[in-house]
């Protein structure tokens, strides 16, 4: 337990806490572009997909990053904790510091006065961010490259933008704005999917 | 040395994994946006609607500026979009006292005779509670009205100094107050904006323009991804040793690799805008004209080019300075920022925006007067590329000279140098 705890700590300090002072940041300046009072359902949600959900990039793309480096990667995997481990760990805190954003942007828009299913919501925002984040994490995990994950993710909300839910059907980002909930059990599946195969393609195969 | 360099890093980009995401991405794109997109036809006498536009009868937009003021007024919520997103404003009272000054003046009622009017409407207004909601189900008609003394000048002021009290992205900006006169087309204007899109356009430019809005979005963002991902090459290969080392000027370096990313960014959408071409040739033919077969070469190159340019140029700058991802973040919040500022006007109205928006197939005229803006818009895009260039080429000059690394010390080897 206590080596799980290093490898947290480790992971907070040297990976973790860049993105979460920019979430912060963001999350903080948000109310001088974003009405975070008074929202009803619809106007709540897309402050959650548009806006919130791409935290999930932010947060997700740092399961790979610090070992992009092969002679870094190869160091990591002569040590007793297995790479797979390292992996998941990472992703848990990924997943637990987007869970407390979360919770929190919508705590502070109930206080706010807006209206909202809270427990509907918060899935909404875990599923959206949970997919686009693994969406680029195995895009990175593929090509070991950054880039090429923050593109694929970027530009499928970008797509999702355009395209609407005649072309992206069940992964369609923005449903809930329309008052479907369907979509998101897709789409946090699809998301738990694509970061399991990353782990996967980067540790196991 | 140049071209030599610059066919070397088209080749390693046409072979690279991004470049045919990049395909893909603007194959779905366009048949999604434009794959659907119905040839325009001249419009038939006696249909029921022809569609809708923004009026400019100055009229229209006052009256219609002013319900929403009475509107927003009366229920004490103004609503603004400053980023796309909605945002209620209230006022506090000192500013709602202003408010009513403005009101009163644009109506030509004193202070007492106004406020007996918006008490008799509050009085009148029923409301139904309905699962825990209240909503309004009736409200006696509210009697007040443009005064026919104020001028469209006066109004523009007094729509100014409402737009300062409320904040920005209400209705009464410069933005908002032209769009949202919004009215139905009659036939004869109907009419008027198909011969223009034929004798003006012959359909191709009418074309060219949407195509252009649409890719516009994309091209805002999508070259930040490629000049991070060949700085991080660099620094993930540790290339950077030899790359100094070579006899290629910084200049010669770096502007062909900026080059031959543009190149590679800019020809598939030329070789893709074949396919609207095609739709214009098709219309146009059926209208007994020949469209203008240059029209998306020259739309594209002074439209989409300075973007991919601007772009190009503040990605690699930022991609040097800091050798990481920081150039997408920076792009991300630009990008986004541009796109979701522009929501509210998609037709015109390009001011200094990256992503210079014209959603319609038509409307000539609106185009025609806004051209010089977009123009202004593209010059100075085109020159913050060209600036910021340079820029990079001192940078990296700097770089392979050691004075500049990355925590911004100068480096021992200069120290020496200057030295000696």
């Amino acid at each position: 337990m206590e080596r799980y705890q290093k490898l947290i700590f480790v992971n907070l300090k040297h990976n973790l806490w860049i993105p979460a002072l920019l979430v912060f940041i963001l999350c903080l300046l948000s109310p001088v572009a974003i009405g975070l009072e008074n929202l009803n359902v619809q106007q709540t949600a897309k402050v959650i997909e548009v806006f919130l959900s791409l935290t999930g990039i932010i947060f997700l793309m740092t399961v790979f990053s610090p070992d992009i480096d092969r002679d870094i990667r190869d160091i990591v995997a002569s040590k007793k904790e297995p790479m797979l481990l390292n992996h998941l760990l990472r992703i848990l805190c990924a997943l637990f510091f987007l869970s407390a954003v979360g919770l929190l942007f919508l705590l502070w828009m109930i206080r706010g006065g807006c209206q909202f299913p809270f427990g509907k919501m918060f899935f909404c925002f875990l599923a959206n961010s949970v997919f686009l984040g693994g969406l680029g994490a195995f895009f990175f995990s593929l090509s070991n490259q950054p880039v090429l994950g923050y593109m694929a993710s970027i530009l499928y909300f970008l797509l999702n933008f355009g395209a609407g839910k005649k072309y992206m059907g069940n992964l369609f980002l923005f449903s809930m704005q329309y008052g479907s909930f369907q979509e998101k059990y897709y789409l946090m599946a699809g998301g738990i999917a694509f970061l399991l195969l990353a782990i996967i393609w980067r540790d196991v195969v | 040395m140049w071209l030599t360099l610059f066919r070397k890093e088209c080749k390693m980009w046409c072979k690279s994994i991004m470049f045919f995401g990049y395909l893909a991405v603007i194959l779905f794109f366009y048949l999604t946006q434009m794959g659907s997109e119905d040839v325009p036809a001249k419009p038939e006498p006696g249909k029921e609607s022809y569609g809708y536009h923004y009026s400019t009868d100055e009229k229209v937009i006052m009256e219609t500026a002013m319900d929403n003021l009475l509107y927003e007024y009366c229920y004490g919520v103004y609503v603004t979009y400053p980023m796309g997103f909605y945002k209620g404003v209230r006022l506090n009272k000192e500013k709602t006292e202003k408010i009513e000054v403005i009101i009163e003046k644009l109506t030509g009622k004193t202070d007492e005779e106004f406020k007996k009017i918006i008490n008799d409407y509050k009085r009148g207004v029923k409301y139904e509670s309905s699962g825990g909601a209240s909503y309004q189900t009736e409200a006696a008609p509210l009697d007040l009205k443009l005064s026919k003394d104020i001028t469209y000048d006066e109004f523009l002021g007094y729509m100014e100094q409402a737009a300062k009290l409320i904040g920005n992205g209400s209705k009464y900006g410069d933005t908002y107050l032209k769009s949202n006169a919004r009215v139905p087309l009659t036939y004869e204007e109907a009419l008027h904006e198909y011969n223009q899109m034929k004798e003006k356009d012959r359909f191709s430019g009418a074309y060219a323009r949407l195509y252009c809005d649409y890719f516009g979005i994309l091209l805002g963002i999508i070259p930040v991804f490629f000049v991070t991902s060949r700085v991080l090459k660099d620094k993930h290969s540790h290339a950077k040793g030899v790359l100094y080392g070579k006899s290629a000027s910084s200049a010669v370096i770096i502007t062909a690799r900026m080059a031959a990313i543009c190149t590679i960014l800019f020809l598939p959408i030329l070789l893709l805008s074949l396919l609207p071409l095609s739709q214009a040739v098709y219309a146009a033919g059926k209208a007994g004209i020949t469209a203008d077969y240059l029209a998306f070469l020259k739309y594209c190159t002074g439209w989409l080019l300075p973007s991919i340019m601007a772009v190009t140029a503040l990605g690699y700058f930022l991609g040097e300075l800091t050798e990481g991802v920081f150039p997408i973040l920076i792009q991300v919040i630009w990008w986004f920022a541009s796109l979701l500022a522009n929501v509210s006007q998609m037709i015109g109205g390009f001011g200094y925006n990256l992503i210079p928006r014209f959603n319609s197939l038509g409307e000539y005229s609106v185009f025609y007067k806004s051209r010089d803006s977009l123009v202004w818009n593209r010059i100075v895009y085109t020159v913050a590329a060209l600036v910021l260039t340079a820029a990079l080429v001192y940078l990296y000059e700097c770089k392979r000279k050691g004075i500049y690394i990355k925590n911004g010390k100068v480096s021992k080897a200069h120290i020496r140098k200057s030295k000696a």
